[in-house]
Order: C-alpha cells, then structure tokens, then sequence
C-alpha cells in the first residue's frame, strides 16, 4: 500500500504546523517589514517632493530678490552717472570759464604791458630823438637849419587849406587877435619881423604875434592862438612814428591773440573769436581808411 | 557504499520505518519532512532575527523579500487582484516546502517527501479542505454550495466529481513526478554510474522544481475559481477605494494581514 494513513495525518499535521511557523516567523515579519520599507520610501519621497518644493519656492525668491537687486544697481548706476555728467558738465564750464578768465586776464596784462610799452616807447623814442636831434642839432644847428624850418613853417601856412584857415581866424577873432609864436630855438629880431610880416598877411593884419622859446618843440615852429593852433614841428613826426609803432604793434598782438584762441578747443569759442577777429579787421580796415 | 535509505525496491519513503508502536511508525518521509521544516524555520528565524525596514538590508533579507514578494505578485495574479495575504500563509507554505524537499533532493541520501503518496495524499486533502473553506469564507455556505449546481443542477454531479478528481490529480501528479525522477537517477546510477545520472539529477532538479510550482498555482487557481464570484464584486469594491485611497496600497491589505 503506498499510502500510509498515520502518515497522511502526520504530514498534514505537520503541514498545518509549518503553515503556523512560517506565518509567524516568515510571512509576518518580511511583509511587514517590506509594507514599512515602502512607507518609509513613500514618505522619504513626499518628504523629498516637498523640500523640492521648497527649494524650489525659495530659489524663485531669491531669483526674484537678485532681479531687485540688479535693477537697483542699474539704476543707482544710472544716477552715479547721471551725476557724473552733470559734475563733468559743471567742471568743464568751470574749466571753460577759468581759461577764459585767464586769456581775459593775460589780454588785459598784454594790452596794459602794451600800452606801457607804448608809452615807454613813445618816451623813449621822444627822448632818443629829442636827444637825437639835439645833437644832430646841435652839430649842425647854425642859422641856416633854423632858417629853413621858419621858412617851412612860413610855406605851410601858405599852404593851409581854406577850411583851417577859417577855423583859425575864427580863434583869433575869440582870443582877440592875439597869436603866439613858439619855437625850440630863439629866433632873432629879423626873423621875428619877418614871421610877424607874413602872418599878418597870410592871416589878418590886425593880430598881434609874440614869441617864445619852447624846449619841446625843439626844430619846431607853433602858431598857436585861443584853443587852436598850426605847426610845423619835429613832434609831429614824432607823433606820427608813434602811431605807426603803435598799429605796427597792435597788428602784431592781434596775431598773437588770434593764435591763443585757436589753442582753445571749443568751436564754439573759436567761432566767437573769428568773428571778433573778423569785427578787428573791419574795425582796422576802417580805421586805415 | 550505498548512501541511499531506501533500494531500488521502495517506492516510498514511507516503507522505510525507524521506529513503529500500534499503527504509528515513524518513517522516513516524517523525518526528511521534520528536516525541512526545520530548515525552513531556522533560516526564517535567523534572517527575521534582524529585520530593516530602512532601504539598506542583508543579503539573507533580500533572498527572502524577494521569494515573499514573488509569491505575492504570483498569488495576486492567479486570484485576479485579490490581496494576496490571506493566500499567502497556505500556498505560499506549500511552495517553500515543495521546493526545498525537491532541492535537497540532490543531496544524497535525502529522499523528498513528495516522493511519498502520503505527504502528496495530504497536501491534497489541505487543498480539498481549503478550497471550500474559503470560498465559504468569501462567499457563505449557500452562496458556496451554489456554485455546484451552476450553470444548471444537472452540472451537481460532475462538479462533485470533478472537485474529487483533481484533488487525486494533485496528489498523483506530484508523487508520480518526484518519485519517478528519483528512479530514473537510481536506475540509472545502477547502469552508468559516471556522468549521465548527473545529467538526469538537473533534470530530477528541474521537474521538482515545477511541480514545487505546479502544485501551488493549481491550489491557488481552485481557490480563486471558488472565490470568483464574490471576486468580482469585490474588485469593484477595490477599485472604489483605490480612487478614494492611494491607488497602489489598497486598504483591504492590512486589514486582512
């Protein structure tokens, strides 16, 4: 017989034992222990999600702040140089300002130096040919010389135009017809009547003439009456050669003017100066004419 | 030197008695069968010994989660996604048991109990009982006993017979099975003791190892078709409270673990 009865019962006792102990050492344990794995993994997950989450929400912020950020920079940045175009602008029209004060300032200590020069020279030059003269004058200074500069002052009031001639007699008529002679050398009696002679007859016979002797003159001839006069003298020459050196020196600081304003940058400034450089010519040319 | 308790005589291990009173007699079957329970046992005590529930966890561990959690993913399966852990104990039982009496079956000297009538005659007659009883767990002793004389009353007794047949199959087949490889490799150790009995010992190994398979799906398909009607109503009761609960962790799991 190949099935044993007790052995049948045995084995299914067994069975129903092994069916127990597994149940309570096996089965029970590992599903548990796999249920909480997998809640734990589930929970790490939700755990993870949310922190993902969170992280997430958090770098959006700080995403967001950075943009603040920036934008203030930017502008801040605006400003600082906003402000730094007005400071330049500022500085600039300082700078502007200063150099013109400057050329202002140069150009005034130019022309005073000028005018001082001018005037030193104007003396000087008087002087040298005061002194000039004086010696030339006084090698060669005879009658003749002296002659002759009374006879050249004589022809020159021959030559006066009718217009002066007016303006003259006119005078005399006011200073009652009294004309006074000056001369830079004595002049003898003869002369003397014959310089009283001819003015009388170029002038009016009525007038009365007396004489001087003036240094300043020195070869010079003045027939000078009330607030008028006419002469013939070496300071007329002097004051001629004056204003020469004067336009002569006036044209050469012109020039030099002309070269500081084409240093400076602006246009605008050289505009402004062609253009009075342009009026200085006009106004020389005028003055030429 | 014979390593083998039984000759080539013995069918079963159950002839091959240590110790008999009356009618009980202690054979071999009983003992290889104590064996493997114990082995089952002592190795389910020393690896639960130190369970993790953390992601790190032994090797023993894993071996074992995976062979529960295959067995679940088998046992939810064969049942049409019925929570398998009121399935778990018995089946599951009878494949680890199955299995192990099988393999060890390459150890000489070891004779599978499921190479005895007996033990086969009684894992048979758990399913027999098993059967009915959860169906009537399920479904109450009418709403059970119904299901013989559906689709018609004249159906009662070819479900009768049909319920008896298959238990013998089960029994048969699963003796025949295991006791036949033992044979063969016995035989043919007696003809070509070099090579080709190893070859046969796979193939012994091999067709253990399937009816180990077979054996507890077939239990586990009787059950579910004695539980199919109640099934269905409750796999609409499943899915509603999946889409009330958390779709992968139904609530009937715990419950009934």
């Amino acid at each position: 017989m190949l099935i044993d009865p007790f052995t049948v019962g045995a084995q299914i006792v067994n069975f129903l034992i092994l069916v127990g102990l597994l149940k309570y050492f096996l089965y029970g344990p590992i599903v548990s222990a796999m249920d909480k794995r997998e809640e734990k993994i589930r929970s790490r997950l939700n755990d993870a999600e949310r922190k993902k989450e969170e992280a997430e929400s958090e770098r959006s912020g700080y995403e967001r702040k950075r943009k603040e950020m920036e934008d203030q920079r930017e502008k801040l940045l605006e400003e600082a140089k906003d402000e730094a175009e007005q400071r330049r602008k500022k500085l600039m029209e300082e700078a502007r300002e200063a150099a013109e004060d400057r050329r202002r300032q140069w150009q005034d200590a130019l022309e005073r130096e000028k005018e001082t020069f001018i005037r030193e020279l104007r003396r000087m030059a008087g002087e040298e040919v005061f002194h000039i003269s004086r010696r030339t004058f006084a090698q060669i200074a005879d009658a003749d010389v002296q002659k002759q500069a009374v006879s050249v002052f004589l022809d020159r009031m021959d030559g006066l135009d009718k217009e002066e001639r007016e303006r003259f007699l006119a005078a005399l008529e006011k200073g009652e017809n009294r004309a006074r002679v000056k001369s830079g050398f004595d002049i003898d009696p003869d002369e003397q009547e014959r310089i009283q002679n001819r003015l009388k007859s170029a002038l009016r016979e009525e007038m009365t003439v007396s004489f001087e002797v003036d240094d300043m003159l020195i070869l010079g001839v003045q027939l000078s009456t009330r607030g008028h006069k006419i002469s013939w003298n070496i300071e007329d020459y002097l004051s001629d050669l004056e204003e020469k050196t004067r336009e002569a020196l006036n044209r050469a600081l012109e020039h030099a003017g002309q070269a500081v304003e084409e240093e400076e940058e602006s246009a605008e400034s050289a505009a402004e100066s062609e253009s009075a450089g342009d009026g200085d010519g006009k106004a020389e040319s005028d003055a030429r004419k | 030197m014979n390593l083998s308790l039984m000759d080539i005589k013995n069918i079963s291990p159950d002839e091959v008695v240590f110790w008999s009173w009356r009618f009980v007699s202690i054979n071999a079957t009983l003992v290889f069968t104590w064996g493997v329970m114990a082995l089952l046992v002592l190795i389910s005590v020393l690896v639960t010994r130190r369970l993790s529930s953390d992601i790190h966890l032994s090797r023993w561990q894993n071996l074992l989660e995976v062979i529960v959690g295959g067995m679940r993913d088998q046992i939810r399966e064969i049942s049409g996604g019925q929570d398998p852990s009121r399935y778990l104990a018995f089946v599951g039982t009878i494949f680890l048991f199955l299995a192990l009496s099988n393999f060890l079956a390459i150890v000489p000297g070891f004779e599978s109990p499921a190479a005895s009538l007996s033990t086969t005659a009684g894992l048979a007659i758990c399913v027999f009982v098993a059967v009915p009883a959860y169906g009537i767990k399920q479904k109450g002793v009418l709403g059970y006993l119904k299901h013989y004389i559906e689709p018609t009353i004249f159906m009662l007794p070819f479900n009768i017979m049909g319920e008896l047949s298959r238990t013998l199959a089960l029994a048969v087949r699963l003796f025949g099975n295991v006791m036949s490889g033992g044979k063969i490799v016995a035989i043919l150790l007696a003809l070509t003791p070099l090579f080709f009995p190893i070859v046969m010992q796979a193939l012994g190994l091999l067709t253990g190892m399937i009816q180990a398979y077979i054996f507890p799906v077939l239990a586990m398909v009787y059950i579910a078709s004695a539980t199919r009607a109640r099934r269905e109503e409750e796999t609409e009761q499943q899915e509603m409270e999946k889409s009330q609960t958390h779709p992968s962790h139904p609530k009937g799991e715990k419950a009934n673990g």
